[in-house]
């Protein structure tokens, strides 16, 4: 990381903690969550077609948990700043060390809320592998925190993005996870598609594919790697 | 119609020194469903202006000043036409585009870094900018804490941190009590005998009797004034 | 001036906005289709109200799907209008205020504002959900819809107010899935919900949507009051943190 980068880092990082309710919530909503869905999930996937016990219910409340909250952090990080952004760059910052700054401070905030996320499932449950619990969270949420950065390239609005994100939210919880049951292609490119299978693998104790993981963590690193190319063309507001 | 406005009496005279050189510009909005409704607010503008020299840019509210402003610095891509800077550009824009949650010092540190000052280097500017200013009491506060008027001369001295050699500033005043107001105007004057080529967004006829030159953009056609 | 020109005329930023409209469209229709289809045809066992008094229902889950997830879309909607309508008005309404105009007067505009949208978000998911699902009561469904969009609207004021843009974001994207998505939904919670559950802003809304989905909703008079008090309240509550705020 060049030094430009660090110092900009510095400066995204001192913008969110100086919000401290921001931090706060951040680690109070996954237990929330998580404790909430736990206590109801078990019949709730027998009724829409998926076969999901309470513990795996348990491990995709925090995989969704990391994930919603680290996209919404990172997309909302870039659209707060767009402005002073747009004059860093004109400063003479290059667009790509902006948008780089931007995904390694969202990237603590996803590796914060995975971890919460997953202190809080190991405390109420039996965790039959944590290591890939706690992997297959912190890569859903870095999944969708290249998400959040992508959005904001091309996304102007504040209600505009959340509805994006809703949408997608969605499709991965109800439609292509395990909660649905979904299987094939198209569940296989939804974002969250195979952290949640790993997630309920590791959770229960079933086997998963090592490739399961790769494909995360290349769905993460494609969505950034796209974010960085595109935002070299930014002018800023 | 393509109006050229030549450099003005006191520069060298010849297209090569020139600080700014803007050739051609035009711009068009469109808005409406079908992009139907267009709004040309720029319509081939071309002009130069040379080291040293104070420019106002007049014109009536919508008439493309600050579009013209934002083309130049980079923050609006023109539908044709070309814009040429030698040497560095500082740019203070009209509402002060800071991060909420960042000091003074701190503010100072990133831009620092961004123009490629060293941080001791970014250090000493923004001490010569806040005892010039008069605003160092305010160097610890957030940016978010600060009155419209401390957070206009941040915004302002943003821009001269790395002594741009062309200075853009849009209005740069506004929320200044009068000393700073008249603090402002030796500032400029100072800048623009070191060297310093100075483009000001003004609009005040009191104001026009520091400018060497005045551009008014009418109808997004761009005039002298004489 | 009438007293609906300065809502009006603040409504045009969202008219204007074609790609918020298509969205306005698309998720209802997304969501509450998708969840229709997804859902395994057998029956639930739930309690609704049936002229006045509880009784145990059965009817196919699609259906209780396809009704629930109406409010759940409703509020989340509507909850994330409310939230950036306010940071909005937070940040450049002020200007409005020092113009001269009445500090409430404009946070009532921004408030008119979240109340024609929870409106026009909630006939826009009722409309979808005839597609699949008949509700018994039509009217009650679409109020009681209206009544859970409003309440999250105006929540998501209050916290644009006290906690801000992003802080709001966390907040409303979870709040109404953890209450009306869990703590309100028969597929949940199919027997008597416990009192805490009760007191949560999405309760009385989402009452009235099972109770007209699938009994008859007359007589819902708890439901109805705890969907209105809610509304009322945190509408109050944004009016007064409003003014509050635009003084200091």
């Amino acid at each position: 990381m060049s030094t430009r980068t660090a110092e900009l880092v510095r400066a995204t990082s001192r913008q969110y903690l100086r919000e401290p309710v921001n931090l706060f919530l951040l680690v109070l909503i996954p237990p929330v969550f998580v404790i909430a869905l736990s206590s109801a999930i078990g019949t709730f996937s027998d009724v829409i077609g998926g076969n999901v016990g309470v513990r795996a219910g348990t491990a995709l409340g925090a995989v969704w948990a990391a994930a919603l909250l680290a996209g919404l952090s990172s997309f909302f990080l870039l659209r707060t700043s767009v402005r002073a952004d747009g004059r860093l760059i004109i400063a003479g910052m290059a667009p790509r060390a902006v948008y780089a700054a931007y995904a390694v401070t969202a990237g603590f905030l996803a590796l914060l809320a995975a971890t919460v996320s997953f202190v809080m499932v190991l405390l109420t449950h039996d965790v039959n592998d944590p290591l890939t619990l706690w992997a297959a969270v912190f890569v859903a949420a870095l999944v969708y925190e290249a998400l959040g950065l992508l959005l904001a390239l091309f996304i102007q609005g504040d209600i505009e993005g959340s509805y994006v994100f809703f949408l997608a939210f969605m499709f991965d919880a109800f439609v292509a996870g395990p909660l649905g049951g979904g299987e094939g292609l198209i569940a296989n490119l939804f974002p969250l598609h195979f952290a949640s299978q790993i997630a309920v693998s590791a959770m229960v104790g079933a086997p998963y594919d090592l490739w399961w993981f790769v494909w995360s963590g290349g769905y993460a690193a494609v969505l950034l790697g796209v974010a960085l190319l595109l935002s070299s063309g930014r002018r800023g507001s | 119609m393509t109006q050229r406005i030549q450099t003005e009496p006191h520069s060298s005279g010849t297209a090569s020194t020139d600080v700014l050189r803007v050739e051609r510009i035009t711009k068009t909005f469109r808005r409406g469903l079908l992009r139907s409704r267009v709004n040309r607010v720029l319509r081939d503008v071309s002009f130069s202006v040379g080291p040293g020299s104070m420019v106002g840019l007049v014109g009536e509210n919508g008439s493309g000043k600050s579009v013209l402003m934002r083309i130049i610095v980079g923050l609006m891509k023109p539908d044709d036409g070309t814009v040429d800077v030698t040497g560095g550009l500082g740019y203070c824009p009209q509402i002060p585009m800071l991060y909420d949650k960042l000091t003074c010092d701190e503010t100072f540190r990133l831009f620092g870094h961004a123009y490629g000052l060293a941080d001791d280097a970014a250090a000493e500017e923004a001490a010569r900018l806040y005892s010039l200013l008069g605003f160092e009491r305010f160097r610890g506060e957030l940016v978010e804490n600060l009155s419209g008027g401390t957070r206009q001369k941040l915004n302002l001295s943003i821009a001269l941190l790395h002594r741009p050699s062309l200075l853009l500033l849009d209005e740069p005043y506004s929320g200044f009590d009068w000393e700073t107001y008249q603090r402002f105007w030796e500032l400029a004057d100072d800048l623009r005998a070191a060297g310093t080529t100075i483009l000001i967004v003004a609009h005040f006829i009191q104001e026009q009797s520091h400018f060497d030159r005045i551009l008014r953009l009418r109808d997004g056609e761009l005039g002298e004034d004489h | 001036m009438t007293a609906l020109s300065l809502p009006i005329s603040l409504l045009a930023e969202y008219r204007r906005n074609l790609f918020l409209i298509l969205l306005l469209f698309i998720v209802p229709f997304v969501f509450i289709t998708v969840s229709y289809y997804i859902t395994a045809s057998i029956p639930l066992t739930f309690r609704v109200a049936q002229h006045g008094s509880l009784v145990s229902v059965v009817r196919p889950m699609p259906d209780v799907h396809a009704a629930v997830m109406v409010p759940i879309t409703t509020a989340t909607l509507a909850g994330l209008i409310g939230l950036f309508a306010m940071v909005e008005a937070a940040a450049s309404d002020s200007r409005l205020v020092v113009a001269g105009l009445p500090a409430r007067r404009v946070a009532l505009s921004r408030l008119t504002i979240i109340v024609i949208l929870s409106v026009v978000v909630s006939v826009v998911s009722v409309a979808v959900t005839l597609i699949n699902f008949r509700p018994a009561n039509l009217g009650a469904f679409l109020a009681g819809n209206v009544l859970a969009a409003v309440s999250y609207g105006f929540a998501g004021a209050c916290i644009a107010l006290v906690i801000g843009r992003l802080g709001g974001a966390y907040l409303m994207f979870f709040l109404p899935l953890i209450d009306i998505g869990i703590f309100q939904d028969p597929m949940f919670i199919s027997g008597e919900q416990a009192v805490w559950m009760k007191l949560l802003p999405g309760f009385g809304g989402t009452r009235l949507v099972i109770d007209a989905g699938f009994g008859s909703a007359t007589g819902d008079w708890a439901a109805l009051s705890a969907a209105g008090g809610w509304a009322l309240l945190l509408g109050a509550a944004a009016l007064l943190l409003f003014s509050r705020q635009s003084k200091g």
